[in-house]
């Protein structure tokens, strides 16, 4: 294994990666805005609107953000804390790793698209399990996001990009990694507290500054406002989508987040480093 | 078949009667009118035993004069007592395919053309047929009252001898009593019966085919595509089993043995005080000599002569209602009654057992508290439902009152079904005796709104860019033809026809002297998407039967055609229901796009029955306007709103407040299915800035779906805490990570999922109230907005919007409130009598 260090990041190769970092985030949130406005435009015209559509929604916009999330936090750990990259002959370990650490989002987020689908099929059939799925299992999926995800995320994007250096595909190198080094939660805690401070007194400074930056990235079609059903479906999407500001954000997020973790939990995450 | 055994009698002095008035040329009954007819009024007529309503079918060849007319203009009296009255239905002349608008489906329906009676054509009479043999009274004789009120000087008086045979419901039948009729009509437009009803009924063609061994077609008639195979077929079917049944009807020679009497009047001299006539005028050089007898007599005559300045009103009595014991219904009638009708469409609860229905009407006076005018019916009815009309005799005065009573009564056998019932009722003012009116709305489509931004506004006709419904929404929901947004109803050829179905309101009258209320205004765009202009018959029909024909050009596009109609519609439908209007166009090619706007207008006055009493307007609910609009694409979704400015106002002890009620409703479809309801707003700008301000949501239909909501209720206020506690520094839903940003995504649709009601004031001075009704599956709900004044407002005036689901929202529209003084209000409390007041309830329709 190649020599590596902490703190000696080539100039170049960093810009390149926070470039990258930024690249996905916008690939990403567009992504969600593209979804978003889908789905707004189909749930607020009267014609197309099925309740299953709702579920679905909930379900894929999910989805995206939480193994997003994951993914960039792979990333970001790779290339910032383990110095690391990529190449092509890692990827099918990665898929693995990665795949492995997301199945408990799967499973939270299958019942929304599963019957989602089934609500836009048959309405009728469906519409009590939609409304089900809404109002109890979404309650679960969001206390899953609020209180475990923020932990989840950094700490599995760790154990995957650890994964990564296996030989072969493991499926189960996740949850061992994450098992063996339980005692990085306190740190991923910490770290994830200081992000928050940080975040929100970052992101109103950066609104205040430019205020544009509190526009969506993706424009809802203005008609939606004219009417009653249309004008409620515009003011929840219009508060439910991506705004400038979390294209700018999110990445630093990441890149403080991995630069606080290394500041918490410094002599816990040498002793992993040397230990690969 | 009892009526037909038993004898009817008295068919001697029938014809001994008319041999005697003939003899009398210039004046046929001058002052010797029939012992009853010059009666004190204070006597009770006798009761009648009218016995079983049979539909008696007669070839229009028998009544050769009555060719030419229209059906509508037709009115059937019994000759044994003037109050039994009736109206003829037409054996259609077609069946044909329509889209009906409220149901979203196409229907196969009888078509009665022109609606003008030729040789070839069969009338209905369902005229009950006494069972009990009596003296007849010779002065049945003469005109009926009602006929001559309204000017119908032409009459058939049609006799059935005993032992010709008749066709009824029950199939052909040697007829063993007399039977006598008056069927009552005038060449002239102008004069017509005061009630009016659709000049067709299915059930009854269905039984009188069944009567001629005719099967009725099982085909459905309600088709989802108005041009699939299996309308068509359908629609073929139907016209086939038509035929076989003209075609039986002609075959049988109906009229043989019927003595059809033609008689014609030029006028009649009328004394309203008596509700009698005084003469029949046969020729018109005796018209000013009759007319001295009593200057307070009218000469109705062919030119126009007699009272013309009508106001009618139609009141709904009875709604679905099984008659089990005895029903009772009072109502106080008021000053200047003209004329009354009684309608009741009624049948028997059981296919196989009779119902034995008893009716009893008493007209009382109300200041001495008699009876001026009574008459008991008893009546038998079979399963198929049956018209019932009575007119009672009600003096005209202007300074006596009178009530009205109405008892139901079962009298054996099964139950009888009270499909409906109502009561018509024409009131003789040279003007309203209020100028309290409003005028109220019913906007049937907005189609034009979808092509009122067309790419080049020049290529829009001038009308097409001011049609009336569609100027009612606001503009900003006008759309380009195609879009999400576009409404209201676009008829597509090849189909030909589209039928939209009004609905009444209490309160409407229609005014005969002005002919503005109701008015049905049509605006149609034609694009024609083919290679050639082409010239377009457009047809509308009100109730059936054809009021108005236009041709126009139909240019190619970009350029659009126009017809536009302005339709008087001179009656209220007797059923208790609006009018079903039809367009019908004669273009057989494709690619042809009529985008219709269709609104009615129409006065209404909150308090009819009590003319001079500010008391009866301090608790007024005005249906002031109704909508039932076709949203989303072409008409695939159809929902009714209605709003009723109800002020219970300027009279409460200290507090003024008005009350906006706003239902909307959607409606079930072929299959029974109907769209949800997806949120409706109603809002008000007061000139006078009230005190305070509320919104209800007064009820609801349908399921709720968001109860889950209490199940994880504790769950849901965790998360929402932790968003807050989160964003508690910035203010904003900030993405501190992604977690926290699908928790706060999933709050934020949680909050626009759940059922919410809001009201504010916004800064153009507006209250508004809106409900969303979130997730849950609502087919009705009814919002209530109130605004409340310390003291009575300095202005009553006030911008009215209304906003529904996701495809229209009406424009500010001005209102002006009644407005009474407390001690107008409270001086006029004595003038109540007993008696139904007003309207306690509002039909929506």
């Amino acid at each position: 294994m190649a020599k590596r260090s902490l703190n000696k990041f080539a100039g170049k190769k960093i810009v390149f990666r926070i470039l990258t970092l930024f690249f996905f985030t916008l690939i990403i949130n567009y992504f969600v805005a593209f979804n978003d406005l889908f789905f707004a435009l189909r749930i607020t015209d009267i014609s197309t609107y099925r309740v299953g559509y709702i579920a679905l929604f909930t379900g894929i916009s999910s989805l995206v953000i939480l193994l997003g999330d994951v993914f960039l936090f792979t990333l970001a750990f790779r290339w910032f804390v383990l110095n690391s990259y990529v190449d092509r002959s890692k990827i099918g370990v990665f898929a693995t790793s990665f795949t492995s650490a997301v199945i408990p989002i799967f499973l939270l987020l299958a019942p929304n698209i599963i019957i989602g689908v089934g609500g836009v099929l048959a309405e009728d059939l469906f519409y009590q399990c939609v409304a089900f799925i809404v109002f109890v299992w979404n309650a679960i999926v969001a206390s899953y996001a609020l209180f475990i995800h923020p932990i989840y995320s950094p700490f599995a994007s760790l154990s995957i990009s650890i994964c990564i250096e296996s030989r072969r595909p493991c499926f189960k190198c996740v949850y061992r990694i994450m098992n063996r080094n339980l005692r990085l939660i306190k740190s991923i805690l910490a770290s994830t507290i200081v992000l928050w401070i940080l975040s929100n007194l970052l992101a109103p400074l950066m609104v205040s500054i430019v205020s544009y930056l509190g526009n969506t990235i993706l424009t809802l079609p203005e008609a939606m406002q004219y009417a009653v059903w249309g004008k409620k479906v515009f003011n929840t999407f219009n508060r439910l989508m991506p705004k400038y500001y979390n294209l700018i954000l999110q990445p630093i997020q990441y890149l403080l987040y991995v630069y606080i973790f290394k500041k918490v939990s410094k002599n816990q995450l040498l002793k992993l480093v040397t230990s690969l | 078949m009892n009526y037909l055994r038993e004898s009817y009698g008295g068919l001697g002095f029938i014809i001994v009667a008319m041999v005697l008035t003939s003899m009398f040329p210039e004046v046929y009954s001058l002052m010797t009118a029939s012992p009853q007819a010059i009666e004190n009024y204070s006597n009770v007529q006798a009761s009648t035993n009218v016995g079983e309503v049979a539909p008696i079918v007669l070839p229009v060849k028998i009544f050769k004069n009555l060719q030419g007319v229209r059906i509508d203009r037709l009115l059937v009296s019994s000759c044994l007592d003037t109050s039994i009255i009736s109206l003829p239905k037409l054996v259609p002349r077609s069946f044909s395919r329509t889209l009906l608008a409220s149901a979203n489906a196409t229907v196969i329906i009888p078509d009665v053309g022109d609606g003008i009676l030729t040789e070839d054509d069969f009338i209905i009479i369902s005229i009950p047929i006494s069972s009990v043999v009596g003296s007849i009274n010779t002065s049945t004789l003469f005109w009926n009252v009602l006929a001559a009120k309204y000017g119908l000087r032409e009459r058939y008086i049609a006799i059935i001898p005993q032992g010709v045979r008749v066709l009824t419901d029950k199939g052909i039948q040697s007829l063993q009593t007399d039977l006598c009729l008056g069927i009552y009509y005038d060449q002239d437009s102008k004069r017509q019966p005061p009630i009016r009803e659709t000049p067709y009924d299915t059930s009854i063609l269905e039984k009188i085919g069944e009567a001629l061994g005719l099967k009725t077609p099982a085909t459905p008639k309600f088709f989802s595509n108005f041009s699939s195979n299996e309308a068509i077929l359908a629609e073929n079917t139907w016209n086939k089993w038509l035929s076989s049944i003209r075609g039986k009807l002609k075959s049988l020679d109906l009229g043989k043995g019927v003595i059809a009497k033609y008689d014609r009047r030029e006028a009649f001299i009328y004394d309203p005080s008596g509700d009698r006539l005084i003469a029949e005028i046969k020729e018109k050089t005796v018209y000013k000599e009759k007319s001295k007898y009593e200057p307070a007599y009218y000469l109705i005559n062919g030119g126009g002569g007699g009272p013309t300045a009508f106001y009618q009103f139609n009141l709904r009595l009875l709604n679905k209602t099984q008659v089990m014991d005895s029903i009772t219904k009072n109502l106080y009638l008021g000053f200047n009654i003209y004329s009354a009708t009684i309608y009741i469409y009624a049948n028997s609860s059981s296919s196989s057992l009779q119902a034995k229905l008893n009716i009893t009407v008493k007209v009382i006076d109300t200041d001495s508290g008699s009876t001026t005018w009574s008459g008991s019916y008893s009546y038998s009815l079979g399963d198929t439902p049956t018209s019932i009309y009575i007119s009672p005799s009600i003096p005209y005065s202007s300074s006596k009152r009178y009530n009205i009573s109405i008892t139901y009564s079962y009298a054996g056998g099964s139950y009888p079904y009270v499909v409906i019932s109502t009561l018509d009722l024409e009131k003789v003012w040279n003007t309203m005796p209020t100028n309290q009116t409003t005028t109220a709305y019913q906007i049937l489509s907005v189609g034009i709104a979808n092509i009122r931004d067309y790419n080049e506004p020049a290529e829009l006709p001038p009308y097409c860019q001011r049609a009336k419904a569609s100027d009612m929404l606001d503009p900003k929901l006008y759309g380009t033809y195609g879009s999400v947004a576009s409404q209201g109803l676009i008829l597509e050829s090849p189909a030909t026809s589209i039928t939209m179905d009004s609905n009444t309101m209490n309160g409407l009258f229609v005014d005969s002297i002005n002919k503005l209320s109701p008015v049905l205004y049509l605006d149609i765009c034609i694009l024609n998407k083919n290679q050639a202009p082409e010239k377009i018959k457009i047809t509308v029909k009100v109730d059936g039967v054809t009021y108005a024909e236009q041709t126009v050009e139909a240019p190619l596009r970009p350029y659009f055609g126009y017809a536009g109609f302005t339709i008087y519609l001179d009656t209220n439908n007797i059923r208790g229901y609006g009018h079903m209007v039809t367009i019908e166009h004669n273009s057989t090619s494709w690619n042809m796009y009529f985008f219709i706007d269709a609104l009615i207008e129409f006065k209404y006055s909150p308090e009819v029955w009590r003319e001079d009493s500010y008391f009866t307007w301090v608790h007024i609910r005005i249906p002031w306007l109704k909508l039932n609009l076709a949203q989303g694409k072409g008409s695939g979704y159809v929902y009714k709103s209605s709003i009723v400015v109800d002020t219970k106002v300027f009279w409460s002890l200290g507090d003024y407040y008005i009350l906006l009620k706003h239902l909307i409703s959607s409606v079930y479809d072929a299959n029974g299915n109907a769209p949800r309801i997806y949120g409706a707003s109603v809002a008000i700008k007061p000139l006078s800035e009230p005190s305070n301000f509320g919104c209800n949501l007064k009820r609801t239909t349908g399921t709720k779906y968001d109860q889950y909501i209490g199940a994880v209720v504790s769950l849901w206020g965790f998360i929402s805490t932790g968003i807050e506690v989160y964003s508690w520094f910035s203010g904003l839903s900030i993405e501190v990570s992604a977690g926290v940003f699908v928790a706060d995504r999933l709050v934020e649709l949680l909050q626009g999922l759940k059922e919410s009601l809001n009201v504010e004031r916004t800064s153009d001075g507006y209250y508004v109230c809106s409900w969303s009704p979130g997730i849950n599956d609502y087919k009705e709900g009814e919002l209530e907005l109130f605004i409340t004044y310390p003291s009575q407002p300095e202005n009553n005036t006030f911008y009215v919007l209304l906003d529904d689901n996701e495809g229209w929202r009406l424009r500010p529209v001005k209102v002006t409130i009644p407005v009474y003084s407390y001690d107008d209000v409270m001086n006029s409390i004595d003038e109540r009598f007993v008696g139904y007041y007003g309207r306690v309830d509002v039909y929506y329709g």
